[in-house]
């Protein structure tokens, strides 16, 4: 019996940098401009907890930090 | 003679040797395991062994939860996907990412508790039950996932599992009664070993069913009828062993649904499980789609077998039969029963 499988997108901690490079957002990210969209905390490389791509914008990157409430708050956002 | 021996001692070992190795390339998830291991020992050589272990850890991991589950249950609906971590790699061009799409952050030196919950809630808002998820209201089907949830971490571990009650039960239900409320009736069926093998797969036949309609379901009804299923559930895996039997048929506009619980044989019958093949029928006659029989401990397994056998040839039996273990605390010990289900329409053969 073979499942059929579903990509989960994950990103390693090393790689970070080089994504948000990708998404033109690793200038705000060094200079600490990159806020948690739920709890308002400052995104470090310590504390990043995801990201994702919001729903009703055309091209809006929402970040995220790695509380469970708030890694928790964007699943509600965007699995629902 | 000695020839003779070590020709057949090399002929059984390659027996046993070919037999083990077909039983590790049929589950892939197993090699998945072993390979996590392999990556582990090698972890010194760089971030690329360290995302593999991550990698190899969690989807052998869950998918063999998934397919362990998947085995419980009549239909592969329930859980129909597996999991596949996607890396976003440096050497990508671009980020493909569709809207509503989220991509975590998964990280060798973090807390592995902290990987395997994250993936694993993610993994099942998008798995479980997905084509008919929308038909339940969205307090419900929170509960039905955070038991799902909760019964694949207890598998991998009791630690894993604590660790998922501490630090995302309280901010998922804050402020959120009626999902707790949900939570423990489903709890309470969870125990009575009532919800994989009857409740998911009893959702799973009455999404199909209504789909197949193609009239857009009373929401409302269908609502009021699932909040008296689970009630009707929770009746039965809470009062099961009293004298007085709860109700053990659900007939609604949406849900029509029989239970026979076999617990006990009549030995004045020539067949001494006659009165639950009558039972059946009645159930079938009354207008019920799907009976499920159940039956707790060895003596009743073996009941539950031989009305299926009986029942064949009148009715259609839904795929697979179900095994399950419930636990019990019984004079302050707790104990492993083994169960079984068995579905039937009244469809004739």
């Amino acid at each position: 019996m073979k499942l059929e499988r579903r990509a989960l997108k994950a990103v390693y901690d090393s790689e970070i940098i080089p994504l948000l490079e990708k998404l033109k957002l690793k200038e705000a990210f060094e200079q600490k401009k990159i806020k948690c969209i739920f709890c308002g905390d400052i995104i470090t490389l310590e504390n990043f907890g995801g990201l994702y791509r919001e729903k009703t914008k055309k091209f809006n990157i929402k970040i995220f930090c790695n509380k469970p409430a708030c890694y928790l708050k964007a699943l509600k956002e965007n699995c629902e | 003679m000695i020839d003779l021996n070590w020709k057949s001692f090399l002929l059984i070992s390659a027996g046993f040797f070919l037999k083990y190795f077909f039983d590790i390339i049929k589950n892939i998830e197993s090699i998945e395991k072993i390979s996590a291991k392999f990556w582990n020992i090698i972890k010194w050589a760089g971030t690329y062994p360290k995302r593999k272990t991550i990698e190899k850890e969690l989807q052998g991991t869950i998918n063999s939860y998934i397919k362990d589950i998947r085995k419980k249950v009549f239909f592969e609906e329930i859980l129909p996907y597996g999991i596949k971590i996607e890396w976003q790699k440096k050497r990508d061009k671009r980020v493909y990412l569709k809207r509503g799409e989220v991509i975590i952050r998964l990280g060798y030196d973090f807390d592995h508790r902290k990987n395997f919950i994250e993936a694993l809630i993610i993994y099942i808002e998008e798995s479980l039950l997905p084509t008919i998820k929308h038909y339940f209201s969205p307090e419900f089907f929170m509960a039905l996932k955070f038991v799902t949830t909760a019964e694949i971490a207890c598998r991998a571990s009791r630690d894993i599992y604590l660790y998922f009650l501490k630090n995302y039960y309280r901010p998922l239900f804050e402020g959120q009664p009626q999902v707790k409320k949900w939570i423990r009736k489903l709890f309470d069926i969870k125990k009575g070993g009532l919800f994989f093998p009857i409740l998911l797969p009893s959702l799973s036949m009455v999404g199909r069913e209504t789909l197949s309609l193609l009239i857009k379901p009373d929401f409302d009804l269908f609502q009021k009828e699932i909040t008296g299923f689970i009630n009707f559930l929770k009746n039965i895996a809470t009062k099961r062993e009293r004298f007085d039997e709860p109700p053990l048929i659900y007939l609604k506009n949406y849900i029509k649904i029989g239970v026979v619980l076999v617990s006990r044989d009549y030995p004045n019958f020539t067949f001494k499980y006659m009165p639950h093949i009558k039972r059946v029928k009645r159930n079938f006659e009354d207008g019920v789609k799907f009976c499920f029989i159940t039956g707790l401990g060895f003596k009743n397994i073996k009941g539950v077998k031989l009305i299926e056998k009986e029942l064949k040839k009148y009715y259609r039996k839904i795929d697979n039969t179900s095994y399950f273990i419930i636990e019990k605390y019984r004079h302050q010990k707790l104990i492993r029963i083994k169960g079984i289900c068995v579905c039937f329409t009244r469809e004739s053969k």
